[in-house]
């Protein structure tokens, strides 16, 4: 068996094309951006960068630009840019997570540049206790089905490892869940990023890079709680679906929602819901 | 690290990362975005590299990591295999069952037996890459073994 399968993959290559890629890398980081016309043909893919401030495009080589996005604006462009959605926000002080999500986190930071850890739960309200922080209130998203039950319903990600920050950006923490309402899927991300003692800025702001030229447009959402969110609608994926991302603060904490159905009226609908329902 | 030892690691350790990356996805295009971001790592990093050897596990390492981090952002789970990122192909007949059979494995399986069986790593060092004790990675050879001779006997 060992030398079957060792002949088998003897046989498996990296393309050239991703040789040449990795190569140019070297001289100009930025090259990876002109994966478009591979990207073209996938599902876009909407990449949210959390960054310290409006200063991004320094962190981060491959962002050419750093704009603000306007509401019904179409984001078709080569993808050199990225796209400062306007949700600045506070960060968490490190103080008010409890003294086991604190040791966690800490450990995971400590562990080096690539570190990255995960931890289960069953519910959200399950990852509020650990966290010891009020993220979101949610019964509708709560009385909905899991879309995976045996990953649990949130998840908590903790990196200094993530490939988009990790310039020296550390403390992010992702709280991740998945529900599943008839034929739509949904995503919600709650993006933490906490206040160190010593370190400096105390607000951080969502930057987002759109990966494809599969034709995302942005609209805005206001809620009748004053909840605002940015909407970035992506029509016929790959897959023949509609995605709508929503981008918003709430609780001290930056959300990104996503509504996956097969039509954008619908998935759009369920998303207009899913925003009306926060607490 | 200068671009001359930038090209080497190419060279040398671009098809390792590429080929960990295809047994965790499966699909040719996640293990491509995830072979590239591992390389964008290491032209940036600052890491001291000691020798061939020492290069070659932070590569592994680096590879399982972002494999990882891909893993649980849900926006990527909707990426589709392109056809412009071809599956392997092989001429040979059984090659072509035996890969079929291996990317038909659970993933807690695959990369572990690419460690052990393709870069001859020992099971205490597979263990260490994947963050895993050397039983469960014992435990996985093992069954990831007897599943794929079940699945070739079958067909």
């Amino acid at each position: 068996m060992k030398k079957e399968y060792w002949e088998l993959f003897n046989e498996v290559h990296a393309s050239e094309r991703l040789r040449t890629e990795v190569m140019n890398m070297k001289h100009e980081e930025t090259k990876r951006i002109q994966r478009i016309p591979r990207a073209m043909l996938a599902a876009a893919a909407l990449v949210f960068v959390l960054a310290g401030t409006a200063v991004a495009a320094e962190h981060f080589g491959w962002l050419k630009s750093v704009r603000p996005v306007e509401p019904g604006e179409l984001l078709t462009d080569n993808a050199q840019a990225g796209y400062q959605t306007k949700t600045v926000y506070d960060k968490i002080p490190i103080e008010a997570l409890t003294p086991e999500a604190l040791a966690w986190i800490t450990s995971v930071s400590e562990a080096g540049e690539h570190a990255y850890d995960t931890k289960s739960f069953d519910t959200w309200q399950d990852v509020e206790n650990f966290l010891g922080l009020e993220l979101a209130d949610h019964a509708l998203l709560e009385g909905m089905g899991t879309k995976d039950p045996s990953s649990g319903r949130g998840v908590i990600c903790s990196s200094g490892d993530c490939l988009v920050m990790s310039e020296g950006m550390t403390g992010l923490t992702e709280v991740l869940s998945r529900y599943q309402d008839g034929e739509y899927e949904i995503m919600q991300t709650a993006l933490l990023q906490f206040a160190c003692p010593g370190q400096e800025g105390g607000s951080a702001a969502l930057t987002s890079r759109i990966e494809s030229m599969g034709g995302f447009r942005t609209e805005s959402y206001q809620t009748s709680d004053g909840l605002e969110a940015v909407l970035f609608v992506e029509e016929n994926t790959v897959d023949a679906g509609s995605n709508i991302y929503a981008s918003f603060p709430h609780n001290g904490t930056l959300f990104i929602m996503c509504v996956k159905g097969s039509s954008v009226e619908g998935a759009m609908e369920e998303m207009q819901l899913i925003l009306d329902a926060y607490e | 690290m200068t671009e001359q030892d930038y090209a080497l690691a190419v060279e040398r350790h671009l098809d390792m990362v590429y080929r960990i990356a295809l047994n965790w996805f499966r699909h040719p295009a996640d293990a491509e975005d995830a072979a590239q971001n591992v390389m964008l790592r290491l032209w940036r990093t600052d890491t001291d590299f000691e020798n061939a050897d020492h290069l070659r596990h932070w590569l592994v390492r680096v590879t399982v990591n972002e494999c990882k981090r891909i893993t649980m952002h849900p926006w990527r789970s909707r990426t589709a295999p392109l056809e412009s990122c071809a599956e392997p192909v092989f001429d040979d007949r059984e090659k072509r069952e035996l890969y079929q059979a291996v990317m038909d494995l659970p993933g807690k399986y695959r990369v572990p037996l690419y460690l052990y069986y393709y870069e001859g790593y020992a099971v205490r060092e597979v263990g260490k890459l994947l963050s895993l004790k050397p039983s469960t990675v014992q435990t996985r050879l093992a069954r990831g073994r007897e599943k794929l001779k079940h699945m070739l006997t079958e067909e």
